[in-house]
């Protein structure tokens, strides 16, 4: 994860100074960051702060206004085919031709992809245990999403870059897909960059993570630096007025009553911020928490 | 190409499967149709109606083109919109614009593949009771209604593929709006002139598709460039200047009547009747003095003795000749041609029926058979069989051949109908420019070669059976001369043309034993002749048709239309298509406009997008402007 371009080899995505805007709402505005070769990259966001945006943006479906979003070197928004090849995309609820059969559906992508890999394909479809004239508007969510998969496994791709692949999957097919994915994505040293509203999800997946907050710049990192460098405080004065700001990141209000206080600073430095602040940090404490706890801390509550 | 080819096989084949099957049971419906008809009434009859009449023998299959073009882009293209699902074909590595032609052709290719099925269906099943010149009048009726389903085709993609929901009202306006042009008369031949300009209409759409699916990938944002939409912009402004004068025509166009003029052989002076406005209508003299309307009637006794007997006017005495309601009503004669009469604006099924002219009976009767003419005869089909009457085509071609008839004619001409008091046959204008006269009597031939110079350059000659039998027609030459052909002897009298346009005027020729009167007329004005008895010149005289007047309403609502374009039969049948300016005040107005619309951008749109809305405004006006706004940014841009 780096904020520099360094090449497309070794930067499949590099995103500079962008913007983007329907009419006057700004959607991102000056956001840069790039994704190394070979990482899971995992974006995280509230609703409404722009995953969707820079997914389309990224997939080359919508341009900037001003700034560049290259992928594999290219502009998003104008990618060669050759480009292409190189490219999966996994769009938002499993998007596939529903009137072809499996067979079908390998028929058709497979002359598009010199890489194109049978046994891969193949592979998965026995696992699925249905007959390859089984047309996928007959399958379940989960079917669905498997021969959607296998196919974007099977192009070999250099980028994957997936949309929300949890839509619709129960918890079983979600493991399924995700390891599926973590363990092509490995094993042929791929570049994934995946969005997901399952965050928990996200733990066992990704390598970095770009996490979008509203007026904010977005946070970008190893998602073990993240983990390691966010903190979460629980205090206890319940007659204190407490504001973000400082080295607090976020505040939040319990239902006990109690404070959680998000930090990217240790113990001591929120306790000097708490005492310039009139209060007696003494009944501070750090606790753990999950990327779960740690991404609502960071973005806030609703 | 051939995954693509593949997935749209997958797609498409259980649909067209079912679009096929409603084509079949159009077809059969047609045939019940077409067979009840020959049940009900005879085979002749049903010619008649067809061939000369110009009934429209494929009533109801105008719709299926149309049907199978929108059906076709519904199914082919509605799976691909359904939650986006044609960004997995984007995202395949092939130029956009690559991907949406070769959709496009597979879709075209299936429709001229449907398109040539029906037709074939079509000629088979006219081909059933009809001969050949049937069938291809049938087939080139289906023409415009194939280029309807076309743009159907078209329009609907570009629908279904634009993001934006008022855009897509747009492309379906536009879309209607040319196959509304496409389905304006059912006559044969309407469209000859004026297809290439329903076709050019049509292709427009083909580089505006592919500009519209990139602004489905792009959910509808900053217009990319290419020439999609020049092409969008064109097919708008085409559009709102076609609907144009349909709208103000509709709302403020009362019809203006032609002048009529009249030469009066009471008062010896040309008298008129103009239209004025609404139900008004001015009768005067050509001296200036108005007229009230019986007044004027009574001047006219050859045209108006019914009245005239009513108001006991009758009888009147003419240069010492006194006429009773009988006799005005024999002596007068009208022999008319109009644009739609000339051979080359007719679109005639070349069968023709030869009536019996000596029937033995008081009424004429269709005959059993019909005659054409192939390149070494006349032949003779039995209109029940369609078979070839042998002994009837070998006399006749025989008889003809006797006189030196040249194979095959330039021209036949005749009025193949049995509401006249006698029939007089068909003049042929044979290979080499003879006239003959060709009558069948007592089943016999009876062929006359006319001394009609064969060099004369004759271009329609419109027969008249009148009960007189003084004349036998009008024959109108290539440079625009016009002559009676008298009965007997076939000689010419040359009668006046003097400003006389045969593709756009009417002419009359008023008969009558005092003061025949030649007039011919358009929409701008008349003109007229008055004759001695022996046809000779005497006095002419011309009058300019009033302006129509416009209300104020008509007045504003025509400076916003800067210029309009019309398709529309003007003198016959035959569509045509022509260009008028608006006013200066509305280009006055456009740039005026086109200011306006330049400043309110300047916080909303680039510099660049504000340049094209202010051009596109000042070249085509309010039309300019609404096509910038249409085929523009999807929302407001920002300067970045």
């Amino acid at each position: 994860m780096s904020r520099t371009d360094e090449g497309p080899l070794d930067r499949p995505i590099v995103v500079e100074n962008l913007r983007y805007a329907y009419g006057g709402r700004v959607i991102h505005d000056g956001l840069s960051f790039s994704v190394e070769r070979g990482r899971i990259v995992g974006l995280l966001g509230k609703n409404g702060v722009g995953k969707t945006t820079l997914i389309k943006l990224l997939m080359g479906f919508l341009a900037p206004l001003s700034g560049a979003c290259r992928v594999l070197g290219e502009p998003s928004h104008a990618l060669p085919a050759q480009a292409k090849r190189r490219i999966g995309l996994v769009f938002e609820g499993h998007l596939a031709y529903d009137f072809l059969s499996i067979e079908a559906t390998e028929r058709f992508l497979s002359p598009w992809y010199p890489r194109w890999r049978r046994e891969v394909f193949h592979d998965f479809m026995d696992r699925l245990g249905l007959p390859p004239q089984h047309l996928i508007r007959n399958m379940s969510e989960g079917q669905r999403s498997q021969v959607v998969l296998a196919a974007v496994l099977a192009q070999d791709p250099d980028l994957l870059i997936l949309d929300d692949y949890t839509m619709g999957l129960d918890a079983g097919y979600r493991r399924l897909f995700l390891d599926h994915l973590v363990h092509h994505a490995r094993a042929g040293n791929k570049t994934v960059f995946v969005t997901s509203h399952v965050v928990q999800d996200m733990e066992r997946l990704v390598d970095d993570v770009i996490l979008l907050r509203r007026g904010s710049p977005a946070y970008l990192g190893p998602l073990n630096h993240f983990m390691r460098d966010f903190r979460r405080f629980r205090l206890v004065a319940p007659d204190a007025d407490l504001r973000a700001g400082g080295t607090l990141h976020t505040v939040e209000r319990e239902a006990d009553g109690t404070w959680s206080i998000y930090a990217f600073h240790s113990a001591e430095a929120v306790g000097a911020t708490l005492r310039g602040a009139g209060i007696d940090p003494a009944h501070l404490s750090e606790v753990p928490m999950t990327l779960e706890d740690a991404f609502v801390g960071y973005t806030g509550s609703y | 190409m051939r995954p693509l080819l593949l997935k749209e096989w997958i797609k498409l084949r259980g649909r067209l499967a079912a679009i096929l099957l409603g084509c079949v049971a159009f077809h059969l419906y047609f045939a019940m149709t077409l067979r009840q008809k020959f049940t009900l009434e005879h085979a002749e009859m049903v010619f008649y109606q067809v061939g000369r009449i110009g009934q429209n023998i494929v009533a109801g299959f105008e719709y299926v083109p149309l049907a199978i073009g929108a059906l076709l882009a519904f199914v082919q293209f509605a799976p691909e919109v359904a939650r986006g699902h044609l960004r997995l074909s984007l995202h395949l590595p092939i130029a956009t614009n690559r991907l949406i032609l070769a959709h496009l052709a597979v879709g075209t290719a299936v429709l001229v593949t449907l398109f040539a099925l029906n037709a074939a269906a079509l000629a088979a099943i006219v081909g059933i009771w009809f001969p050949a010149e049937f069938v291809t009048s049938a087939l080139s009726a289906a023409v415009p209604w194939m280029v309807a389903g076309l743009v159907a085709y078209f329009g609907g993609v570009a629908a279904m593929l634009e993001p934006q929901a008022i855009r897509r009202v747009a492309w379906l306006i536009v879309t209607a709006a040319i196959v509304a042009l496409c389905h304006l008369s059912t006559h044969r031949g309407a469209y000859d002139d004026a297809i290439w300009g329903l076709i050019l209409l049509a292709l427009l759409f083909v580089p505006a598709i592919p500009w519209v699916a990139r602004r489905f990938r792009d959910g509808g944002g900053a217009p990319s460039p290419g020439v999609g939409r020049p092409a969008a912009i064109v097919l708008i402004v085409a559009v709102c200047a076609i609907a144009a004068p349909v709208a103000t025509g509709t709302l403020f166009d009362a019809q203006m009547e032609e002048t009529q003029i009249f030469f009066s052989p009471v008062s010896r002076t040309f008298v008129y009747r103009e239209h004025l406005r609404d139900h008004e209508f001015r009768h005067a003299t050509r001296e200036g003095a108005d007229l009230d309307r019986k007044t004027f009637q009574t001047l006219l006794p050859f045209i108006y003795n019914r009245d005239m007997e009513v108001w006991g006017l009758l009888p009147v005495t003419i240069d010492g000749r006194a006429f009773d309601r009988r006799a005005l009503a024999d002596e007068r004669m009208i022999f008319e041609l109009k644009p739609r009469d000339i051979a080359d604006r007719r679109a005639d099924v070349p069968v023709y029926p030869l009536i019996e002219s000596e029937p033995g009976q008081a009424r004429l009767q269709f005959p059993e058979d019909v005659f054409r003419f192939t390149a070494e005869r006349m032949e003779f089909l039995n209109v029940d069989t369609l078979a070839v009457e042998a002994a009837t085509t070998r006399i006749f071609t025989e008889a003809l051949a006797e006189k030196g008839f040249a194979f095959p004619p330039r021209l036949v001409e005749g009025r193949a109908t049995i509401l006249k008091p006698f029939d007089e046959g068909y003049l042929v204008v044979d290979a080499k420019g003879a006239v003959f006269h060709i009558k069948r009597a007592g089943g016999r031939p009876r062929v006359v070669r006319t001394p009609i110079p064969a060099d004369l350059g004759i271009r329609s000659i419109q027969v008249v059976e009148n009960a007189q039998r003084r004349f036998l027609g009008l024959l109108l030459s290539r440079d625009g001369r016009l002559f009676l052909i008298r009965n007997g002897d076939y000689r010419l009298v040359p009668l006046p043309t003097a400003g006389y346009v045969p593709d756009a005027m009417d002419y009359k020729l008023i008969m009558n034993p005092v003061a025949p009167t030649a007039t011919w007329s358009h929409a701008a004005g008349a003109r007229a002749a008055a004759l001695a008895p022996d046809l000779t010149l005497v006095d002419t005289f011309e009058r300019a048709a009033p302006e129509r007047p416009r209300g104020w309403a008509e007045r504003v609502v025509r400076t916003f239309v800067p210029f309009e374009i019309r398709l529309e039969a003007r003198g016959g049948d035959r569509l045509e298509w022509s260009f008028a300016a608006g006013a200066w005040t509305a280009f006055a107005v456009s740039l005026g406009l086109a200011m306006i619309v330049g400043g309110l951008d300047r916080r909303r749109t680039s510099r660049r997008e504000r340049l094209v809305t202010v051009a596109l405004t000042i070249a085509f006006g309010m039309f300019g402007l609404i096509a910038a706004r249409l085929t523009g940014p999807a929302w407001p841009e920002r300067t970045a």
